[in-house]
């Protein structure tokens, strides 16, 4: 193969990166959040990059794991997994679990400062712009609010992309050598993990209503947890599902499991 | 009113695929309302009243798993009362809330049930390559949405606010609250498939160390992530004083 290092992702993929990122919410569940809709932005650039049947099936199945982001940086993020995604197709030694770790470790980040400053910030203030033109009744108040909020939404879309695929292949030249790969490879799995244990901690809900004693006495047995191990349910619910998968029950079945268990346990009063 | 109910029904949908459109906001009150007001023939009013609803939505922000009434549907029905009933903006709220609160019960059986289960047939349609039934599933799964929305919101229009608490009030009480818990443990699925495929044996410690500061230390995501990055600069520095077969890289003999 003497063409390796030919694998490019041309204006083309990254437009249609561009245009199918605008579906990150469509098909968006509990379970892994935006994951069909950033399968389905890398699509286009998973065709260009594999020609081989069992490759392509690897990144399918590596951008329909869980996703999570501020919708205007999806953009953003599948760029700079686009820049990945070609390395992984142009060098053998590429680790591509690395693509992953890059993912959950832009993602969380930037999730906060989309939603405080994107999603909160800029919402409120186009919506201060805009109200006092709609509270006469005046049509121009909605456009404008409208056109505050998506300028700068379409702006930072389109440099996502193409600023962002730029940022990601001059990153990618730069450690292509195979010791500072391995050290990236590190780096983006610690920070990854972490942000995936704080993602536990804070956005997975389990907590029990039972108190124990009677009369004055009562003690809410979450509230005991909480001072000794507080968000320990969560971890422990993680820790039997990951136990689960890794005994090969099929996550169809764990997804149902979930709902039963959900609703037998809340009318038992266990949980709730 | 049949009509009516036609248009309610388009603009909740136009409304609930905002999804596909970026997010762009097309989905608040503040721009549903006019168009309501446009179909039911007085626009002013649709905007005003779509203002006055955009600051009673304001706050309300989805917190961890319980969804608040849904907005898109609170926003288009909400208007509609306020037009058809001639009654302010908080007086329509109270007769489209059933329908909003409705709405975030089926929102939660979407994305507690539907989706994911139809997730499973974009990860087949993965692992046999087939990327065109990736694609289709997530159209399919989009719009389908969009438009059981549509539907509800045109239906509850054309019934009334009452007929709709009344539905409500038959959906046993342990079945949405079971929902509810379920919802709320669905994300450690996605968390649990997605640590398996960025852990490895010398790393998985940093899981731990990322929960602790959250759930201890209630520090936020981007805290976590400056946390890391210290972290990683400590251990490198660290590892500049070990000697050189003690690399960061070692640890294959690890029997995790």
């Amino acid at each position: 193969m003497t063409s390796d290092k030919e694998k490019k992702v041309t204006k083309k993929e990254l437009r249609s990166v561009f245009w199918r990122s605008f579906t990150t919410s469509h098909s968006w569940n509990y379970e892994r959040q935006q994951h069909i809709a950033f399968c389905y932005s890398m699509i286009p650039v998973i065709n260009k990059l594999y020609k081989n049947k069992q490759d392509r099936i690897e990144a399918y199945q590596r951008h329909l794991e869980f996703f999570n982001t501020q919708t205007t940086l999806h953009p953003f993020i599948a760029s700079i997994t686009t820049a990945m995604e070609e390395e992984n197709a142009n060098n053998s030694d590429f680790d591509s679990k690395s693509i992953s770790s890059m993912k959950v470790a832009l993602m969380g980040p930037l999730a906060g400062i989309g939603d405080s400053l994107i999603g909160g910030t800029l919402r409120i203030i186009a919506t201060g712009i805009a109200s006092g033109l709609c509270a006469t009744g005046n049509i121009m108040g909605p456009i404008l609010f409208l056109l505050i909020y998506n300028i700068p939404n379409l702006i930072l879309r389109y440099l996502g992309v193409f600023k962002g695929y730029k940022l990601g292949t001059t990153f990618m030249t730069q450690i292509s050598n195979s010791d500072v790969m391995k050290k990236v490879t590190f780096a983006t799995a610690v920070i990854g993990l972490m942000v995936v244990g704080a993602m536990v901690a804070n956005l997975v809900v389990v907590s029990t209503p039972i108190t124990i004693g009677i009369g004055d006495g009562k003690v809410k047995l979450q509230d005991t947890l909480n001072d000794i191990f507080p968000m320990l349910l969560p971890l422990v619910t993680t820790g039997i599902i990951y136990k689960l998968l890794k005994k090969k029950i099929k996550v169809i079945y764990l997804l149902i499991g979930i709902i039963i268990f959900g609703i037998i346990f809340r009318a038992l009063g266990i949980l709730g | 009113m049949v009509l009516q109910a036609f248009w309610i029904a388009l603009i909740t949908f136009f409304g609930k695929a905002d999804y596909w459109i970026g997010t762009s906001m097309f989905g608040r009150p503040i721009v549903l309302g006019p168009l309501v007001g446009l179909a039911l023939g007085d626009l002013s009013k649709g905007i005003t009243i779509g203002l006055s609803l955009e600051l009673i939505f304001m706050g309300m922000q989805a917190i961890g798993a319980s969804i608040p009434p849904d907005i898109i549907i609170g926003g288009v029905l909400g208007t509609a009362f306020a037009i058809t009933s001639g009654k302010g903006a908080e007086s329509a709220i109270t007769i489209a809330f059933p329908a909003a609160v409705l709405s975030a019960f089926i929102v939660n059986l979407f994305y507690g049930v539907i989706t994911p289960i139809m997730a499973r047939w974009a990860d087949n349609a993965a692992s046999n390559g087939d990327y065109k039934k990736i694609e289709r599933v997530h159209i399919f799964n989009g719009f389908l949405f969009d438009f059981v929305f549509a539907v509800l919101a045109g239906v509850a229009f054309y019934v009334g606010g009452s007929a709709v608490q009344s539905f409500l009030n038959a959906i046993p009480d342990v079945i949405i609250e079971g929902l509810q818990v379920a919802v709320g443990i669905l994300p450690a699925l996605g968390f649990a498939l997605l640590t398996q495929m960025i852990i490895s044996k010398q790393v998985a410690v940093y899981f731990f160390v990322g929960f602790l500061l959250a759930a201890y230390l209630k520090i936020p995501v981007i805290g976590v992530v400056a946390f890391a990055i210290v972290l990683l600069a400590i251990i490198y520095s660290v590892s500049s004083f070990l000697p050189k077969n003690a690399s960061l890289e070692g640890g294959d003999n690890d029997d995790f």
